[in-house]
């Protein structure tokens, strides 16, 4: 009796989850089918099967936006910018919670509250600056401040302390091991689990940026892809055809879905191969 | 990179108190953040408190006015029902999103049901989370879409509704609860992820003593599972604080930049934003920012006072 | 796993190191800063020698990439055309131009934009063209170019009067008509229009695609702002009753301005859409069947917009082409408008205005355009009367450049302001708010007073004002 109740609410429980997923599903489904249905099938119906005006609506598409570039530009802002971020907020993180230099504190607090300021009003100050640095239409604005990522050192750091013992790098230190390389050797392999999770995060992020680029990026050919379908609605050919419109949002989609699809396998080992000590 | 390497080398020659030569280093770790935390983060806003204090259109003269611009923002109508749906729009968003990750996390580490699934589900739930924000708000747009949108037309299709409901345009507090709901999809994943990857760390040597000593479910969970996800937590809430104070992009674009219904989906960064851009004041929109800086420290503050007096 | 990592991690500290070596040596490069694997060579505008100088084109319309073939190909002159599609095009220029920025020559803004251009400084002094603009291009035109103290700034190729834009072959079903003198007296005030989209709602037709094309005719006989105070007058109150009438007595298709639906609705019927409407149910049928099944389509008749409306419609009017008129509204009115103006710190001020000239002045080059662009109205009068007799098929062959003459010859430059937009928004979100039922009107010309004054405390309420 007992084991049957368990195995029904077990059911219970895997039909919530399943349902769960058909809502995180179910948008991005319809999209893809929306993509390949005509302008007027999808205004006079509902339909999860695939219509036949792919082609139709790509070519709109096509000879009004040029999205593969849009895409490229966005990929290499986003590699640069995860692969800056991670490496020196670990670097940071680790100096702010093993060494106790003076000014360690202030870092802290000043970097907890720069957390807090909405960005969006700094961006003429930012601008200003990067103009007097003659970086204006360059990607340079975009990758460079992720060197400094609070909210990333502040997980790191909070992260470190609670996975790492500080007696294990008494032993290095003793053989004479340099502080970058005990940094390198041990540190950094350890947080490597903490840094894996912020690395989707910040990856995501600079994907998601688009108030930065759209003010930075003058050159057409050196624009990201939230910018390029933000302007989406400008394009007259695409918002006349809501086919094409969905077809848009899904090229935005679509590779960065299948791609998580290889890239969450390593995310999630790297998260379960974590040593957290509790 | 290099002066690091060469202090390195100098502490080998130095062998006497090395603790205190060593931890002087530590600057050097930080070294490369502090730079350019202070050239891109700092200058940009210091730049942003000057402005506070100008009459300035973001362009041409800057005339200072002391605390004019302050003393506008407190009888501002607008500005503080705009910093209320964002309350709104984030305290929805927030329960939905950590209810949900905390449900999942005890679902999945329930020892008595033993789910299984768990990456496959946990890689679903983060999907969202993948989306650039002007795909998201561009794809709910035209889903919800009052006459052509999928979703009414698949609701109807159902016979759950007999007319279709204006989702995005109708009433201020749909609109609002739409928001909200995007946000949780947008976020429960990752928040879900940030639990699990706090109870995984959980010795399972702690819970297999626990049963044995005869600990029910919740009292393992209440007294295991609970303090040790509390900085996960904390961390996570405070994050979505900071960053759903702030909630811009969404509304922003689904209401296609005009706040309507109403004026519903006007954040308080929205509102600025728009007096900074679109109304040419910037030296005002500048004060705003700041006070809703306060006001988010104040929140923050606030949250980790709470959450460690709950620790003690 | 880990030796994913450590090559990442490799990978991160050369480049890493890389960049911040070749950051201050950028420095001294200038604009033309190279990603590594950026892409394209940008603008490097700075070009010495040669003919005339390369100059660099910011705009928001398409159309300028045209004008600068043209011009090339007809001086040997280069122009870089770069389009910007977004809407936030104004702050972009805001913020490059409030730099000082010498990377652009000419750039372009619509008469909203021009002030806090004119304000900011960034448009050059063209006074010496003032002449040859004055009298020769259409005088709203020449208005909204000139900056407050009457120095030529901006011009314009392109000038936008406001009209109607009517199904002829559903005048002619419902009023016995199709001559714009009568179909103009159907829209002559707020009243016949309520009259009219009665009259088409019993036949069957929705007046307009939704009440938002109203909102062109609230500007008739007095600014949003005079003296400092917000005018509300008749005309305005009269223009709010009518929209929440004609949107609650179920008198428009429910088609907003610019989305899908709205562009179909030119070409052909729109699904119905009221409460007892089933359209839902006829899944994976296209437009076409539903038209054959009857009832449960409607057409819209008329769309209110400016000239380059027209061309909008005649290129989604599919089957319908020929089909429309162009007839006067409540009031004339004109909307955006693409004017060019030179960059204050642009090197090349001779290059770019011998470009303006090209595009505004030169006779040629309007009659070119009018004929590229099949029906745009340009702003040079000579040309236009030049084409009085073109008999346009796209609208039932009427003259529409003598209609779009006289209608500009009733356009008031004097009741544009600065607060023109903030108003028109507000205004149309009370409207919506009574339409909607949220709010009952007295509240929500409060409402309206609150935001506009609160936007603009340099703003206040008369005392006859219609709340109290």
């Amino acid at each position: 009796m007992e084991h049957v109740k368990t195995n029904s609410i077990k059911g219970l429980l895997y039909l919530a989850l399943i349902l769960l997923s058909a809502v995180c599903l179910i948008p991005f489904a319809l999209m893809i089918v929306n993509a390949t249905r005509s302008g007027s099938e999808i205004m006079s119906g509902f339909s999860l099967i695939p219509g036949s005006s792919l082609a139709a609506n790509w070519k709109v598409v096509a000879d009004n936006m040029s999205l593969g570039r849009g895409f490229l530009n966005s990929i290499f802002i986003a590699v640069f910018c995860t692969a800056l971020t991670c490496y020196f907020s670990a670097l940071t993180a680790y100096g702010l919670a093993f060494y106790k230099f003076r000014g360690s504190k202030l870092i802290f607090t000043v970097m907890l509250v720069f957390m807090m300021v909405p960005s969006q009003l700094s961006l003429l100050g930012f601008y200003d600056l990067c103009n007097k640095m003659r970086m204006i239409d360059t990607y340079w604005p975009l990758i460079l401040p992720s060197i400094a990522s609070p909210a990333t050192v502040f997980f790191l750091r909070q992260y470190i302390l609670s996975v790492m013992p500080r007696a294990i790098l008494e032993a290095p230190r003793i053989d004479g091991a340099g502080e970058l390389a005990i940094f390198h050797r041990i540190a950094l392999p350890i947080m490597s689990p903490g840094i894996a999770t912020m690395a989707i995060g910040c990856f995501i992020g600079s994907w998601n940026n688009y108030l930065l680029p759209m003010m930075i990026i003058n050159t057409p050919s050196k624009r990201t892809l939230p910018v390029m379908v933000s302007e989406l609605s400008a394009v007259k050919d695409v918002t006349t055809n809501l086919g094409a419109t969905y077809l848009v949002v899904a090229i935005s989609v679509v590779p960065i879905m299948i791609a998580f699809c290889f890239f969450s396998r390593y995310i999630i080992s790297g998260i379960s191969a974590g040593s957290v000590k509790g | 990179m290099d002066s690091l390497k060469v202090a390195t080398k100098k502490r080998k020659k130095k062998p006497s108190s090395p603790l205190s030569t060593v931890d002087r280093r530590g600057i050097l770790f930080c070294l490369p953040f502090v730079i350019i935390f202070l050239i891109f983060n700092v200058y940009p806003v210091f730049r942003t408190f000057q402005m506070s204090f100008m009459n300035y259109k973001g362009f041409g003269k800057e005339t200072f006015i002391k605390f004019d611009n302050y003393v506008r923002v407190f009888t501002d109508k607008l500005y503080w029902s705009a910093f209320l749906n964002t309350l709104k729009m984030w305290g929805l968003n927030i329960v939905l999103q950590l209810g949900t990750a905390l449900l999942l996390t005890i679902v999945f580490n329930d020892i008595k049901y033993r789910m299984k699934g768990l990456s496959i589900f946990r890689a679903l739930f983060y999907l969202p989370n993948l989306i650039a924000c002007t795909s998201v708000a561009f794809l709910f747009k035209t889903l919800l879409d009052w006459k052509y949108g999928s979703f009414n037309q698949l609701l109807m299709s159902m016979h759950l509704i007999s007319k279709p409901i204006d989702w995005l345009n109708g009433s201020p507090a749909t609109a609002q609860a739409i928001v909200g709901i995007i946000g949780a999809w947008m976020w429960f994943g990752n928040s879900f992820i940030m639990l699990m990857a706090g109870v995984q760390g959980i010795d399972s040597s702690y819970f297999e003593a626990a049963t044995i000593d005869g600990a029910g479910r919740w009292a393992i969970f209440a007294k295991i599972t609970m303090p040790i996800l509390r900085p996960v937590m904390l961390y996570v809430a405070v994050t979505s604080l900071i960053g759903g104070l702030q909630l811009f992009d969404i509304p922003y674009l689904i209401s296609g930049t005009k706040g309507t219904p109403d004026r519903a989906l006007f954040t308080a960064v929205f509102y600025l934003y728009d007096m900074a851009f679109n109304k040419n004041q910037m030296g005002y929109a500048a004060a705003l920012a700041f006070v809703l800086f306060l006001i988010i420290a104040v929140f923050c503050g606030a949250a980790f006072k709470l959450m460690n007096r709950k620790e003690d | 796993m880990k030796k994913v990592l450590a090559l990442f991690l490799a990978l991160t500290v050369v480049l890493s190191l890389a960049a911040c070596g070749s950051q201050p040596a950028d420095n001294n490069k200038g604009s033309s800063t190279e990603q590594s694997s950026g892409g394209s060579n940008n603008g490097d505008t700075q070009n010495s020698g040669g003919q005339q100088d390369k100059i660099v084109l910011w705009t928001l319309a398409k159309d300028l990439e045209q004008f600068a073939e043209r011009y090339t190909q007809e001086t040997g002159n280069e122009v870089e055309v770069v389009v910007f599609d977004s809407a936030d095009f104004e702050t972009k220029i805001m913020q490059t131009l409030g730099t000082k920025s010498k990377d652009v020559d000419v750039f372009v803004g619509e008469p909203q934009m021009l002030p806090n251009f004119y304000e900011a400084g960034f448009c050059a002094d063209l006074s010496d063209l003032d002449s040859e603009v004055k009298g020769r291009l259409v005088d709203y035109t020449y208005q909204a170019g000139c900056s407050e103290d009457g120095i030529l700034r901006a011009i314009s190729y392109q000038a936008c009067p406001g009209s109607v834009i009517y199904r002829i072959d559903i005048a002619e079903k419902v009023f016995g008509t199709n001559d714009p003198e009568e179909i103009g007296k159907k829209f002559s005030s707020f009243g016949e229009i309520v009259k009219t989209a009665e009259e088409l709602q019993n036949a069957g037709y929705k007046i307009f695609g939704d009440t938002g094309a109203l909102r062109w005719f609230s500007i008739s006989s007095n600014p949003w702002v005079k003296d400092g105070q917000i005018i509300v007058d008749q005309d305005r109150l009269d223009y709010f009753d009518a929209a929440v009438e004609i949107y609650q007595k179920g008198y428009v298709a429910n088609a907003t301005e610019w989305s899908a639906p709205w562009y179909a609705s030119m070409a052909g019927p729109l699904p119905i859409i009221d409460a007892d409407a089933n359209v839902w149910e006829m899944t994976g049928e296209g437009l076409a069947d539903e038209v054959d099944s009857g009832a449960a389509t409607t057409e819209v008749f008329s769309y209110v917009m400016p000239s380059w409306g027209a061309l909008i419609i005649r290129d989604n009017a599919a089957d319908n082409k020929g089909n429309f008129g162009v007839c006067s509204g409540v009031c004339s009115f004109f909307g955006g408008g693409t004017f060019l103006t030179v960059n204050e710190y642009s090197e090349h001020q001779e290059a770019a205005k011998e470009f303006i000239k090209f595009c505004t002045l030169n006779d040629d080059t309007a009659q070119w355009w009018l004929e590229a662009s099949n029906g745009d109205v340009v702003a040079n009068k000579k040309v236009l009367e030049d084409n009085y007799d073109y008999q346009n098929p796209s609208f039932g062959n009427q003259n529409t450049y003598a209609f779009y003459s006289k209608e500009m010859e009733h356009i008031d430059y004097s009741l544009i302001t600065g607060y023109d937009d903030a108003c028109k928004e507000a205004f149309g979100q009370a409207i919506v708010s009574v339409q909607k039922g949220e709010k009952t009107k007295e509240d929500a010309l409060k409402e309206f007073y609150m935001v506009v004054t609160t936007t603009y405390p340099e703003l206040s309420i008369p005392d006859d004002a219609p709340i109290n």
